[in-house]
């Protein structure tokens, strides 16, 4: 059998485990007190153990209130259904989410859950922006050289470190009561939270290498949305007025605003 | 805060070093204990930003370091991710890092990642094939690899030749040197029965330039290369006999799970001297 026949036939075996693998498994030979089924299985479960590890390590406050033994069957679920194909593991669990919310919405029995898509895309987020490029300062002295014709249409950026979400769930107390990090003392999954009047908006950040959440005020969120959405100053300045340049002036301070981009002329970074 | 103002110039790579995992990197920083030399897994260091390439930049301004990687997938039949060994010879122009070792192996296939070291038959086609991306990636950086013995709970019907005979051909086809796990090899000897001695007697010992020591677990009908235990006796015996053949060639420490605090890695690496001592003197070691 070619070599390329040997790897793709061993790698279906692993991200498909539940397939037959007799073609491959007679291409084995039994060493010492390993069978071909033993030693296939030995990958099975390396590979297995080790993507939920990462996952375990990126969404700490699901795998706490999902239980780890149902935790592990979303992991192996998931491994199936989106298999790694990136060799950098910081890179695997993107799509988490959106595999539980379709998960959620198949099964009846995990209504009450519905608030965990939202949750894991927080912890998500926490993760990506932890991994992040860092950014430069706002350079103001470019600024100034923007053409007075030209400020209508300067877009704004967001700096890599910044990661925005809203949800209508109360994520937020479910995510703090449900970090080992903050509560392995007590932890408070069987808690039950309020649903907040209003969908709630927060930020992830970095600062100084330390990832952290802010809560926001809805028209600031909505500001910081629209410059993420690519809005021009002009289109910003005729949909939120008044409001605008207090905000501005406030996330340029925070470096969450850190470059922008007019035309041919352009500071991104 | 993160860096300490710096204490020595980084030396070259010589006695038993430990391979630096993220739990014991506070600890480095701040106390810069007495350790000849560091190994870090690159791939763990490749974020964009934030507090890994700091930390990996303070790291290597006071300890000699080399570079651990498991994504390079040598043996795979995709084409080399050029992308990822940019990044690879970056870091290590940019940190002065000594050298690159990777496994014998493969991690990839049709673009996708086990994130596991994957075995290979020992058959030509696959010396020839790895022999070939190995001289890719050399030409690429510029400089010798070397490459790693993995533990394997797999044989293939395909081999033709032993591990010890492929890895000594590899090692002339391709021009690289060789990094030897005594811990996968013993692994390799209690799970696929190979002979450890005739493996060690095999190896052309001018073409090693490191030895990593590591602990095994033992789990149901096989042991697993878990790096979760203290290096086994008769695994500092095997050792014990390899260096004899090669008293200069640096060593290293593994503990990736389980992790215990630094210092009791620094006792192994401190064994590990005495080991070499004793061998390497003439003195037969007792195991204790």
């Amino acid at each position: 059998m070619p070599l390329a026949d040997i790897e793709q036939t061993f790698m279906q075996c692993l991200i498909t485990p539940y397939n037959d693998a007799d073609m491959f498994m007679s291409k084995l030979v039994v060493a010492g007190s390993l069978s071909s089924e033993k030693q296939l299985s030995i990958y099975r479960s390396n590979i297995n153990g080790a993507h939920e590890s990462v996952l375990a390590q990126i969404y700490p406050a699901c795998k706490t209130i999902l239980g780890e033994g149902y935790f592990n069957q979303l992991c192996l679920l998931y491994r199936i259904q989106f298999p790694s194909k990136h060799a950098n593991l910081n890179k695997y669990g993107k799509h988490f989410s959106v595999f539980i919310k379709d998960f959620i919405e198949k099964h009846n029995e995990l209504q009450a859950f519905e608030y965990l898509p939202d949750l894991v895309l927080l912890e998500w987020n926490w993760h990506a922006i932890y991994y992040s490029c860092n950014d430069l300062p706002f350079d103001f002295s470019l600024l100034a050289n923007v053409a007075e014709d030209q400020q209508q249409k300067l877009v704004f950026h967001l700096s890599n470190t910044v990661s925005l979400q809203c949800s209508c769930y109360p994520v937020l107390a479910i995510w703090e009561s449900n970090r080992p990090e903050l509560n392995n003392k007590q932890l408070k999954s069987k808690q039950t939270f309020e649903m907040p009047d209003e969908e709630i908006h927060f930020c992830i950040f970095r600062d100084n290498y330390e990832v952290s959440l802010k809560e926001l005020p809805a028209t600031q969120f909505e500001v910081l949305q629209a410059i993420k959405a690519g809005q021009t100053l002009g289109e910003l300045s005729d949909r939120f007025g008044g409001d605008l340049q207090p905000t501005l002036n406030y996330y340029i301070q925070l470096g969450w605003i850190n470059s922008f981009s007019v035309d041919e002329m352009s500071n991104v970074r | 805060m993160l860096v300490q103002q710096k204490q020595k110039a980084p030396g070259p790579i010589s006695g038993t070093g430990i391979g630096l995992r993220s739990s014991h990197v506070g600890e480095i920083l701040m106390n810069q204990p007495d350790i000849p030399w560091l190994e870090l897994l690159a791939d763990n260091h490749m974020a964009a930003g934030g507090l890994i390439p700091a930390q990996l930049a303070a790291v290597c301004e006071i300890y000699p370091v080399t570079f651990h990687s498991v994504g390079l997938s040598l043996g795979s039949i995709d084409p080399l991710d050029f992308e990822y060994l940019g990044k690879l010879k970056k870091l290590m122009r940019q940190h002065h890092v000594a050298w690159l070792s990777e496994h014998l192996c493969f991690t990839s296939v049709d673009g996708f990642h086990s994130h596991d070291l994957l075995p290979m038959p020992y058959s030509p086609e696959s010396l020839q094939h790895m022999a070939q991306r190995i001289t890719h990636v050399q030409d690429f950086l510029g400089e010798r690899i070397l490459v790693e013995n993995v533990s394997s709970y797999m044989k293939f019907a395909e081999s033709e030749m032993d591990e010890a005979e492929f890895i000594a051909a590899l090692v002339e086809q391709a021009d690289c040197d060789l990094l030897i796990d005594v811990n996968n090899i013993y692994v390799n000897h209690l799970n696929l029965g190979i002979e450890p001695v005739r493996y060690i007697e095999q190896l052309p010992f001018e073409r090693v330039r490191e030895v990593h020591l590591a602990g095994y677990e033992q789990k149901d009908g096989f042991v697993l290369d878990a790096h979760n235990n203290p290096v086994s006796d008769p695994v500092w015996d095997l050792y014990s006999q390899l260096i004899q053949h090669m008293p200069n060639v640096p060593v290293l420490i593994e503990w990736d799970n389980d992790i215990p605090p630094l210092s009791r890695l620094m006792e192994e690496a401190h064994k590990a001297d005495v080991i070499k001592q004793q061998s390497t003197q003439g003195i037969s070691y007792a195991i204790s």
